[in-house]
């Protein structure tokens, strides 16, 4: 049948339509990919600027690359490319551009408000010289948790993305991407809390004392470790001082503390001596160690402490990266065996106690006066942060309500939630009084499980559960004495060589309640108490060497708060600050609802 | 967490001798009392015990604090621990401290210790109050009644004793009381002529077999 020459001229209107819309998606799409090689291309410029450790011209070709990668952006926004992307074969190709353009322009656009910031702080002498403007500090700060946030979302969204689906010699690059964007996530994660912290310290308005609790994650507490050691620093308007240094045994000579500020009911939970400066950091709530170590150090040096902070093997580890090589008696330590020497060679090499604390005063001189002399390289300092194996966290207290405040904000102050929700914790405190937590490893997850049913406490909850698996992987013999010494009272079990005794803490979410507690299948008895509002069950366990245990928890947690309102949120598990950073995961059946 | 249930632990946590034991480095030196079940106990269930890091054969009783009732003893053994001990709760819901003997010096191996723990023995429940009148002025005669309901998770407290004590600017001025219907519902007059002022009720859900007693304190009501 023959068409009238209205309709004829419809569909020849219609074939134009389709071919231009179809040459504008092409179009389109074409822009997008010369405009994510161009910021390739100006990606590969910048690790010339930076190997250069020229700040301007990082600053420069980051804004290049920015551009570029805004008008890749702004193509794979387009919906008529969008539409593509649901096609068979190349939509995958489509979908992986078009994340890599949105979550890179995040993480460009701030990188470049991060270096530009870094080198203007750096011509005014960061650390070194009176800071005059504060500004900038705090537009470092908000740099950073930006730059951060934006890296985490790219490594996330990439993660997601299986190489294996994509064509054009895309999966190869994604694969390298993932790789790098996930290193350079691990980076950033260490070092945005670093900066954090850092820079509030320099803005703060006048002089501060700060008490740097060093801890040993070899013997481990509930906020990371035993103090090994610690130094006093003072920053007055952002010039920074080291005015003291030393090991846990000049902090043992001072004499003991007055613990009065402690909170009561928390004092027998773990069985430790509040008076020990070593014992002091049982409970995993920062706040409460910080201020035993102000308390301390006011009441035998009669200075005020300003504020704490803490750090282990792992952020040691990046300031080592940060100062570059150290000698100490002809060993030299650098990013690549500081955390190895710390933790374990260190006890083989200098088995004198004194001589071995010393070892470790030398080096951290050296490296705290490297560091505040301002010799500092960027690149070593990302490096360790990239290669980071540790569960190490950088915690920070402040008596100032307001720069507590601050530190909370940014979620660095260690502080143990006391809101509802499902958030579990979980840490380990050594109770053999030996270094054998370079050892440990830890795996734990949490299941939040099915809904009706009731607590004793009085809300209506689900069923949940807390499971952990606690590996010794200290060997069975070749350690020397003080590190597998076991200074717990004997209680005719045996403990051979390698042995530890550990205190599990789970810290359960607010209101709930325990129906059953098994270690390796079995009924187990557990200390208890209650910390920061949440119950806690505490496992004494005596680890073999080459031992791992299996606890299991399970509870009822509350789905709605105190003014019956219903509780959301995904599960949240906190891993004990350690050496060997642990294994979480956590899972859901699904939401529930109140009756 | 409940705060009622906070304040009664608190209580509880200061009214025992806050002396303790001073032991050396490293953590988890001090006797411990281990609890293998420590919620969702019931009045006179039984709760299962061991005392650790005891010296061997020492002795260890339990009891709960002030209320008497059931006992248990055990010696500790050569591993530190007693045998599990089980103590029978008391019959009445309520926050109750479980309690060693004095430890001595001898046997903890530093001070001499009695070790306690608070146990919440029965259920916990919510209670919603208010307060209304008939008439917001003295000179109309008003009846106050005060009104809620008591649920404990998603089951309403049935046929439950009640308590209201009606306070005017802070003082008590009467006391009630009542119990809730089969709907965990409750609706009390507490009087008239009380004059002008700021009113609230402390509305308390009596302990019983079942439930810890727990309360509420409503909103001011205000009486010209």
């Amino acid at each position: 049948m023959l068409l009238t020459k209205n309709k004829r001229n419809a569909i020849a209107l219609g074939a134009v339509a389709l071919v231009l819309f179809v040459v504008y998606a092409i179009v389109r799409i074409a822009l997008m990919v010369v405009s994510l090689q161009n910021t390739m291309g100006e990606v590969e410029k910048l690790q010339t600027a930076a190997h250069n450790k020229d700040l301007a011209t990082l600053s420069a070709g980051l804004g290049k690359a920015s551009d570029a990668i805004s008008a890749a952006d702004s193509s794979a926004s387009d919906p008529v490319v969008q539409l593509f992307s649901y096609l068979p074969i190349i939509g995958a190709d489509i979908n992986v551009a078009a994340v890599v353009s949105s979550d890179g322009r995040l993480v460009l656009q701030a990188a470049q408000e991060v270096t530009s910031v870094a080198n203007q702080l750096g011509k005014a002498g960061i650390g070194k010289e009176v800071l005059t403007n504060t500004a900038l500090v705090s537009s470092m700060r908000d740099g950073m948790s930006s730059m951060n946030k934006a890296v985490q979302k790219l490594n996330v969204d990439l993660s997601g993305i299986d190489p294996t689906s994509l064509h054009f010699g895309l999966n190869e690059k994604i694969a390298a991407a993932k790789t790098a964007v996930s290193s350079l996530a691990n980076a950033s994660a260490r070092i945005t809390p670093l900066v954090q912290i850092g820079t509030i310290v320099l803005e703060q308005p006048e002089k501060k004392r700060w008490f740097i609790s060093i801890q040993n994650l070899a013997e481990l507490r509930g906020t990371g470790g035993i103090t090994g050691a610690y130094a006093i620093i003072t920053s007055n308007h952002g010039k920074l001082k080291l005015e003291e240094y030393g090991s846990d045994k000049k902090l043992l000579a001072m004499g003991r503390i007055n613990f009065n500020s402690y909170p009561e009911e928390l004092r027998d939970v773990w069985g430790v001596d509040l008076a020990d400066w070593r014992d002091i950091n049982a409970s995993a709530h920062a706040p409460y160690a910080a201020k035993l170590l102000a308390d301390g150090w006011q009441q035998h040096r009669g200075e005020k402490v300003d504020g704490v902070l803490f750090i282990g093997q792992g952020v040691v580890s990046e300031l080592s990266g940060a100062v570059g090589p150290v000698t100490v008696r002809g060993n030299t330590i650098d990013l690549k065996n500081v955390v190895s020497f710390l933790s374990k060679d260190i006890y083989a090499k200098f088995t004198d106690v004194k001589v071995k604390d010393a070892v470790v005063g030398e080096l951290a001189s050296q490296m705290f006066k490297r560091l505040l002399d301002g010799k500092v390289n960027a690149g070593g300092f990302l490096s360790a942060a990239a290669e980071d194996a540790t569960g190490d966290r950088i915690m920070a207290w402040s008596q100032d309500e307001k720069t507590q405040q601050e530190f909370i904000s940014y979620s660095v102050a260690g502080v143990v939630s006391d809101q509802f929700g499902p958030n579990v914790q979980v840490t380990l405190n050594n109770a053999g009084g030996n270094k054998l937590d370079a050892y440990t490893t830890l795996k734990a997850d949490y299941l939040l499980g099915v809904c009706n049913t009731d607590t004793f406490t009085g809300y209506q909850g689900r069923r949940s559960r807390v499971t952990v698996d606690l590996t010794n992987g200290a060997p069975k013999s070749g350690l020397p004495a003080y590190v597998d010494v076991r200074l717990d009272d004997w209680f005719g079990e045996a403990r051979p060589k390698g042995s530890n005794r550990e205190l599990v803490t789970v810290y359960g979410p607010v209101g709930s309640e325990s129906e059953k507690i098994t270690v390796n299948g079995e009924d187990e008895f557990v200390m208890t108490g209650i910390d920061r509002n949440r119950p806690v069950w505490i496992f004494d366990l005596q680890m073999l060497p080459g031992e791992t245990k299996k606890l299991v928890l399970d509870l009822i947690e509350p789905i709605n708060d105190d003014n019956l309102e219903l509780i959301s949120g995904k599960p949240t598990l906190t891993g004990p600050v350690m050496l060997n950073e642990p294994s979480l995961s956590t899972s859901s059946t699904g939401g529930c609802s109140l009756k | 967490m409940k705060k009622s249930l906070i304040a009664l632990t608190a209580a509880i946590a200061l009214a025992t001798p806050a002396a303790m034991p001073a032991f050396a480095y490293p953590a988890g030196s001090a006797p411990t009392l281990g609890l293998s079940t420590v919620s969702r106990i019931v009045p006179g269930g039984n709760v299962s015990v061991i005392v650790s890091r005891v010296k061997k054969n020492c002795s260890v009783t339990l009891s709960w604090s002030g209320v008497g009732g059931d006992t248990a003893t055990g010696v500790v053994r050569a591993t530190g621990k007693t045998s599990v001990l089980s103590i029978a709760t008391p019959t009445n819901a309520g926050v109750y401290t479980l309690t060693t003997n004095t430890i001595s010096s001898s046997c903890s191996g530093g001070d001499a210790v009695a070790l306690t723990k608070s146990i919440t023995v029965g259920k916990l429940a919510s209670v919603v109050g208010k307060l209304a009148t008939s008439s917001a002025y003295v000179s109309k005669n008003p009846t106050v009644t005060a009104s809620g309901t008591i649920k404990s998770g998603s089951v309403s407290v049935a046929n439950a004793d009640i308590t209201v004590v009606l306070k005017k600017n802070g003082s008590t001025v009467r006391t009630v009381h009542g119990s809730t219907n089969g709907s965990g519902a409750y609706s009390l007059s507490v009087g008239a002529d009380t004059g002008a002022g700021a009113y609230t009720a402390v509305v308390t859900l009596d302990a019983n077999t079942v439930y810890v007693g727990s309360s509420v304190t409503t909103a001011a009501l205000n009486l010209r």
